[in-house]
């Protein structure tokens, strides 16, 4: 037993000068490797942050617009942003770059406007009110109004 | 871009400052919980005041967050309880006891005072090694706001703020005010702007190596904060996560009227398919938005109240064009004439064109064509139908003048007039005479002439001749005008003369309803008779509504009526159109009434209004109004109301039998929704079939008629005395004592 221990001590000690041989006699290949591994990594990269954009490209937002009597509790604080958490999940997957729920506060000639935004995929999530007494409105652009045609007034009958 | 400074100038002549916000210390030391009163948004809406937006200024706070999962969050807990037991007894934060004399003096000095708290004891108890165990104390300390108790919602963040300005010096100050807002979540850690506070290229993030990042990040919404794995917790920025609420004194804030329901999934999305009437633009709770309408077996009767000006006539439009489009009947009273002028482009099409009547009241010219409608016609009908003739005018001429019980002498006057004109015009009838059927001027003729009155009644039966050889002598002559007075304003005015002055009807509200028709009447333009004719067409309707009542139920056609400016009309209606709500569900007609003011109709109506309607829609109404409806509304309060804007409606309605919540709606335009509808050329085709479908004749035509109505009416039957065609006794010497007692 002791004699094999004495063995692989021996050999430990030969051991770097091993590594720097076998480096040496293989450094091509070593080289070869390394370059594969930053090109997959970085394609990877690229195409992860490629989709991040995209998807950034496609936000939903909603403005909230609070009542004049609007006076939530510290509680409701918190399950407002629990309810938020939920964004990101109903988006999933998506790069995490692309991931996030935005509060923004903004001055719109003087006036505060408070909105929240979100991956397009969780606009459902987004456009559900979590306050009571605060109304959501979406920002998405108006529909356009469908040209309503009645099956008993066909226009064929009249051009 | 060129700068220095807080802000940098870009595009435009406009400058602007930036700032990415991160956590100064370990994001495990919390931020200052800062409360909700008052409200930390007070001071942000103060900072953005002055933002000119029309200029081009933006100024905005933007906090990204990303949530952290309960596992990272453990993850991170237990490598903060793990430095705590490197690190040993501490006391805020810094180590204490037998841990490696670091801190020199201070360290024995606090590991003394510890021992002293302890009752003499070492800080962490005795033992082997008792100066490396961290208390209990300790471990919370090290993992501070990460601690399970608290059971944290936690976000990575990411904190950008951005002014833009068309002054240098504006952006910088109004940047530093957002900061200094920032400021109040100072505690144990706070937030700290990234980049150099002072230098030749700039602040903060306004730096050339930093600005491009923090412009993508806040314009296409990046997560990819400066200082990576800074978390927060909900109850640390739960002031940034709500809107600013009522402790929020600051006036710039946009407020609306409070959260209203989604519109109820079972409302059917309108798509111009019949049996359905349109509503407008609703949102689901999805968040989906779509054209919904209300099925036609739930709209039974509908009030619709607000503003003028905010879409109502509009609304009712869109419906009475849906309905009319599909086949239904439909009655539309609008006192104005503006809607129908509107809807005419729509209704060339001849599914419409061919029921088409319009009804315009408004002065005309002496050749244009006018509808007619004479009320004591009996063509078509049967002689048991002379008493309902005699009920309708006497009906609506005694509500229109408010006669009731006090007039009993001249109802009664009034009642045998009627009777007696119509007796007459269906013998005439019966004759083939359709165009020398007396009108309702004849009443104050036969009233008033009395040669005429002879020669008329000699062709009648005697139960009709006695009233005026007996009972009608006896009157005092004074309750003559009280009839005529009536029939004189009437006559006053032109287009009146012109409508009533023809003997052959081509209105017909039965026969409307009965076939399906389109119904347009704007009785507005007649002077002082306005009231009159209005009250005349709505007692009409009201009548030809019960006057179904022997139809079995599958044959009576729906008809959909609508009234605009139901507080005009209501006046004069004298209770009908209260009546017409109370009884003619049954028969089919189904009345949607518009008003600015529900509190100026009068008690009936209202009550009758309120008490009976499917759908209840509102539009913008002062506080008052907004108060005495948001009470039927459960759960929207007046300031809602208050605050809807045009086009936008909150509509409570049945559906398939029960009350919905109150739902909001947008309205939709006729000329969008009607577009491919629309045909202003073909207007004026329009008119020439409108002039078939009522038979309309000229006023000059009809006024030439009327000149000669008496004597052609007397002329007939002295002729028709001579031909024998049909014998009625005559009592002359009843008919000499009358006119000897009158004498």
């Amino acid at each position: 037993m002791q004699k094999g221990w004495c063995r692989v001590i021996s050999d430990l000690r030969e051991w770097p000068s091993s590594l720097v041989g076998w480096v040496l006699a293989e450094w091509w290949w070593l080289l070869a490797g390394f370059l594969v591994v930053v090109l997959v990594g970085g394609s990877v990269w690229v195409w992860w942050y490629r989709r991040a954009v995209a998807a950034l490209q496609h936000r939903s937002a909603v403005h909230l617009v609070p009542g004049a009597t609007f006076e939530p509790t510290v509680e409701e604080t918190v399950r407002h942003a629990a309810w938020l958490r939920r964004v990101p999940a109903a988006a999933w997957p998506l790069p995490r770059r692309a991931g996030a729920v935005r509060t923004r506060i903004s001055g719109e000639g003087g006036v505060l406007r408070y909105s929240v935004e979100g991956p397009q995929q969780a606009a459902g999530v987004l456009q559900v009110p979590s306050y009571s007494g605060v109304e959501v409105v979406t920002d998405r652009a108006r529909a356009a109004v469908p040209r309503v045609r009645f099956a008993q007034a066909p226009l064929e009958e009249v051009r | 871009m060129t700068g220095c400074g807080t802000a940098v100038e870009a595009d435009g002549g406009l400058f602007v400052a930036r700032a990415e916000l991160v956590l100064a210390r370990p994001d495990h030391r919390p931020l200052r919980a800062v409360g909700l009163d008052p409200d930390p948004m007070q001071s942000l809406a103060a900072a953005f005041a002055g933002v000119r937006s029309d200029e081009g200024e933006v100024a905005e706070l933007v906090v990204d967050l990303l949530p952290v999962g309960g596992a990272a969050v453990a993850r991170r807990r237990r490598r903060l309880v793990s430095r705590a037991g490197s690190r040993g007894p501490s006391v805020f934060g810094e180590r204490v006891g037998g841990g490696p004399a670091a801190l020199g003096g201070l360290d024995r000095a606090v590991g003394t005072l510890a021992e002293g708290l302890n009752g003499g004891r070492p800080a962490s108890g005795g033992g082997p090694g008792a100066g490396r165990v961290p208390r209990s104390s300790d471990v919370a300390w090290e993992v501070g706001k990460f601690a399970p108790t608290e059971a944290p919602v936690v976000f990575a963040c990411q904190v950008l703020a951005r002014v833009v300005a068309v002054d240098p010096g504006r952006a910088g100050a109004r940047l530093q005010q957002i900061l200094a807002v920032l400021e109040l979540w100072a505690g144990e850690n706070w937030w700290r702007p990234v980049g150099p506070r002072r230098g030749p290229w700039g602040t903060y993030s306004n730096v050339w190596w930093r600005r491009s990042s923090f412009d993508r990040r806040i314009e296409r919404g990046d997560f990819a904060p400066a200082q990576r794995g800074q978390w927060v917790t909900a109850r640390e920025i739960g002031a940034l996560l709500k809107p600013p609420t009522a402790r929020c004194s600051a006036v710039n804030v946009l407020r609306g009227g409070g959260a209203v329901p989604a519109a109820p999934a079972a409302l059917p999305t309108w798509s111009g398919q019949a049996g359905v009437v349109p509503l407008g633009w609703v949102t689901g709770a999805d968040g989906q938005q779509r054209l919904a309408g209300l099925r036609q077996e739930d709209l039974l009767f509908g009030a619709s109240l607000g503003k003028s000006g905010f879409g109502k006539t509009e609304q009712a439009l869109v419906q009475a064009l849906a309905c009319a489009f599909v086949g239904f009947g439909v009655w539309f009273l609008d006192p104005h004439g503006a809607a129908l002028e509107r809807a005419r482009p729509y209704m060339t099409h001849p599914q419409i064109a061919q029921r088409l009547w319009e009804i315009d009241l408004s002065t005309p010219g002496m050749d244009q064509a006018v509808a007619c409608w004479n009320p004591l016609s009996m063509e078509g009908r049967r002689e048991e139908e002379i008493q309902e003739v005699v009920g309708s005018v006497v009906g609506a001429l005694a509500t229109t003048q408010g006669w009731g019980e006090t007039a009993p002498r001249a109802r009664t006057i009034l009642s045998n007039a009627v009777r007696t004109l119509a007796e007459l015009s269906w013998r005439l009838v019966k004759d083939g005479q359709l165009d020398l059927q007396p009108t309702i001027f004849q009443i104050r003729t036969l009233l008033t002439n009395e040669e005429w009155r002879e020669q008329v009644l000699a062709h009648l039966p005697a139960d009709v001749t006695q009233f005026w050889r007996t009972a009608f002598v006896q009157y005092d002559a004074s309750a003559v005008p009280t009839v005529t007075n009536a029939i004189d304003r009437l006559e006053a005015s032109l287009s009146l003369r012109a409508f009533l002055g023809w003997p052959r009807s081509g209105y017909d509200v039965r026969r409307a309803m009965d076939t399906s028709r389109v119904v347009c009447v704007c009785p507005s333009g007649t002077g002082e008779a306005d009231d009159m004719i209005t009250a005349l067409l709505i007692f009409d309707l009201f009548r030809a509504g019960l006057s179904r009542r022997n139809l079995p139920p599958e044959k009576m056609r729906t008809l959909f009526a609508w009234m605009d400016e139901l507080t005009a009309i209501d006046g004069a209606s004298r209770g009908n159109v209260a009546r017409i709500l109370e009884q003619l569900r049954k028969y089919e007609v189904r009345l949607m009434a518009m008003t600015q003011m529900a509190m100026r109709l009068s008690e009936s109506t209202r009550q009758a209004l309120l008490q009976n309607q499917s759908v209840l829609s509102i539009t913008a109404a002062d506080v008052e109004e907004a108060a005495f409806v948001a009470k039927r509304m459960p759960g929207i309060s007046p300031q809602t109301l208050m605050g809807l804007t045009r086009y936008e409606y909150l509509v409570t309605a049945m559906i398939n039998g029960s009350r919905s919540a109150p739902f909001r709606v947008r309205g939709v335009p006729v000329d969008e929704v009607y577009a491919d509808y629309y045909d202003p050329d073909g207007v004026e085709g329009l008119r020439q079939q409108v002039d078939a479908n009522l038979q309309r004749r000229t006023v000059r035509e009809i006024l030439q008629r009327q000149r000669t109505l008496e004597v052609d009416i007397r002329d007939h039957l002295a002729g028709r005395r001579r031909t024998g065609a049909e014998h009625v006794e005559v009592k002359l010497p009843a008919a000499g004592a009358a006119r000897g007692a009158r004498r």
